[in-house]
């Protein structure tokens, strides 16, 4: 278990290694910063100089060797734009897309294991067709629409909630619907699917031999192994969602971590955009350990070696 | 014999859903099993023999069900009874042995704790301790050590013929009365195969179960049947008690795989096969299903034109032929062509 773990954040320190390399050159393709810093009245000397200071004046193995010892030293640079450390400018939009991407994940995961759940305890066919059908209309719809349509609906129309910017708990139902009605559709068909193929298995043949009820049936056979598959897409879901929900996050203004990305890539403000590549890496190792831990917790043939 | 029987199976018919329309996969299947008998049902795959069980059972699949017939176990219809009566039956007095322990147990759960359910089931006047102990005690009568060590793994740390021991003692929690056993050895190695068989001996004779034992092995059934039900692309083509079968063969298909297995053991030829294959369900020919095989058909209007009913042949013993007595005569030509005795 610990050379498991020790093993894993290796792996972690790695990725976000690669992360690093990756984000360094790749802002680096757009070229300079400073014309697009200082605007169109700015003279070459005045670009120049401003380049200069940033070190876009020298050799780029010598940028990414500076980068680097900064890196590790747990700093990325101040933001061009905000002359302060560009983690601070990412971490403290944080908790405003913690709070969008978990309750959306964990109203749309339980709501569909719960439905999902109900549905196969008692065979209501006609239930699950109803609801995928439901679910796949809202699959068909792209998010920034939808949340359209919630806001002409809810907001213009009827005036109950806010239609942009983060302020009470009533600001959080519309982007909390949006993502939420997209998760609940993907994890009901998930978990639909997963009993599906419970169903046939042997074992529960075995279980209705033994005259074991439906319910017990469901519960204690199927329920355990028709989970697993499920955790795998979860966890990767999990973490994509916490890296950024960009798209919600700008059609309601909500102040996000996807919203600073977007506007340090318009504006080339390279430390913040590889502080937030950062953290968003760092939030899918951690998840993906936490769901391979889970899925060792409830799955015994799993052995973490 | 005069006492009734445990198990009546009678004009059984099932069918499957199919896109292009019902297939009967089952067609009309009739045999008795009696108390402290080993029944074996024996043919190919696709013959029905499972499918038959899984039926009596309740355990048909969603896309099949009873057409026809009647179940009767110890003078109750089975397929009358409610689920919950039905779930009264299971496990307490008929339990299963199925083909593959590997997929049999559920991998997510302890192999103690799959045993324990049986008792959690229909014991539950027995208190959390007591019923570790029973799990103990059934995991000691079909032969496993450190019982107490093994009931806490779970299926992927046992070996597939340990594991067939947990679903025999699964199967004995309640000494049922009726054992059916679909194939067991059949997924297990030939080393393991001998040792099972021995388990469910001992477990049947201390339990004075009946066993239903469904294979296709014919050296299993010489050793173990009482009486024998041959089954041909869902219908019963010859039954009768093992020397019946073995010895008076009367339906051509009876004498064919027989023949076949002869041919094993003998040196000089290679083995005997009936020509060509058995026809799925859907196919099945017209009057006799076994013609288009059959030596003895070849060109006879009867055998294509109507389904042969059996004949009798001897007390317990009848063949589904037209030409059944015709049959007994070249069947014993066959085999002895092929060289060598059964048992």
């Amino acid at each position: 278990m610990a050379t498991y773990l020790a093993r894993r954040i290796a792996q972690a320190i790695a990725t976000v290694l690669a992360v690093l390399t990756i984000s360094f050159f790749l802002v680096r393709l757009s070229g300079s910063p400073g014309a697009l810093l200082l605007g169109d009245n700015a003279t070459p000397d005045d670009i120049a100089e401003l380049n200069s200071v940033l070190g876009f004046d020298q050799p780029v193995a010598v940028q990414f060797a500076t980068y680097l010892r900064e890196a590790l030293g747990g700093s990325l640079g101040d933001s061009y734009r905000q002359a302060r450390p560009a983690f601070d400018v990412v971490l403290e939009r944080l908790p405003a897309t913690l709070e969008l991407a978990l309750f959306s994940f964990v109203i749309g995961i339980g709501l569909a294991f719960v439905a999902a759940l109900v549905i196969q305890l008692s065979g209501a066919r006609w239930a699950q067709a109803i609801v995928v059908g439901l679910g796949a209309a809202r699959q068909a719809v792209p998010d920034f629409l939808f949340a359209v349509v919630l806001v002409l609906l809810f907001a213009v129309t009827l005036g109950m909630f806010p239609s942009f910017g983060r302020g009470g708990p009533e600001s959080m139902v519309l982007p909390i619907a949006t993502l939420a009605t997209a998760q609940f559709a993907l994890y009901f068909r998930l978990f639909t699917a997963s009993f599906a193929e419970q169903e046939s298995q042997d074992y529960v043949r075995t279980a209705v031999a033994k005259g074991q009820s439906r319910t017990r049936i469901v519960l204690d056979h199927m329920l355990p192994n028709a989970i697993l598959p499920t955790l795998t897409v979860a966890g990767l879901n999990l973490a994509s969602l916490l890296g950024g929900t960009v798209i919600i996050e700008m059609v309601f203004t909500w102040p996000g971590m996807g919203q600073v990305l977007m506007n340090a890539v318009s504006t080339r403000d390279f430390p913040v955009i590889q502080a937030g590549l950062v953290v968003v890496a760092l939030i899918f190792v951690t998840v993906n350990l936490l769901v391979d831990l889970l899925y060792a917790a409830l799955d015994p043939r799993v052995r973490l070696a | 014999m005069a006492q009734q029987p445990l198990l009546k199976v009678e004009d059984l018919v099932v069918e499957f859903d199919s896109t292009s329309g019902p297939v009967r996969a089952v067609d009309g299947v009739s045999f008795e099993v009696h108390e402290e008998e080993v029944f074996c049902i024996v043919g190919e795959s696709g013959s029905g023999k499972s499918v038959t069980m899984l039926a009596v059972m309740g355990l048909l699949p969603e896309n099949a069900r009873i057409a026809g017939g009647s179940i009767t176990f110890r003078g109750r219809d089975m397929a009358s009874l409610t689920v919950s009566e039905l779930n009264a039956i299971r496990g307490r007095d008929v339990a299963m042995v199925f083909q593959d322990p590997m997929t049999s147990l559920n991998p997510v759960r302890r192999v103690g704790w799959q045993i324990d359910e049986m008792l959690r089931i229909h014991r539950k006047d027995l208190s959390r301790t007591q019923r570790a102990d029973r799990v103990h005690e059934l995991l000691r009568s079909v032969g496993v050590a450190d019982v107490e060590e093994k009931a806490r793994a779970f299926p992927h740390q046992w070996s597939g013929g340990m594991r067939q021991r947990a679903m025999i003692a699964m199967a004995m929690a309640h000494s049922p009365a009726l054992l059916v056993a679909d194939e067991p050895t059949t997924a297990l190695d030939v080393t393991v195969q001998a040792e099972i068989m021995k388990v469910l001996a001992e477990v049947r004779r201390e339990n004075r179960t009946s066993m239903i034992l469904i294979t296709h092995d014919l050296g299993l059934v010489a050793q173990v049947a009482d009486r024998i039900v041959v089954m041909y692309s869902g219908r019963v083509a010859e039954q009768g008690d093992v020397f019946d079968i073995f010895d008076r063969p009367s339906h051509p298909y009876t004498a064919g795989l027989l023949a076949s297995v002869l041919g094993e053991s003998s040196k000089a030829d290679r083995a005997y096969a009936i020509p060509g294959n058995p026809p799925s369900p859907q196919n099945r020919p017209p009057g006799c299903a076994f013609s288009a095989r059959c030596a003895l058909a070849q060109g006879r209007d009867m055998c294509t034109g109507s389904v042969p009913v059996p004949v009798q042949l001897a007390t317990g013993h009848s063949a589904a032929c037209h030409f059944a007595h015709e049959a007994t005569a070249s069947n014993s030509a066959l085999l002895a062509v092929s060289d060598g005795s059964v048992r």
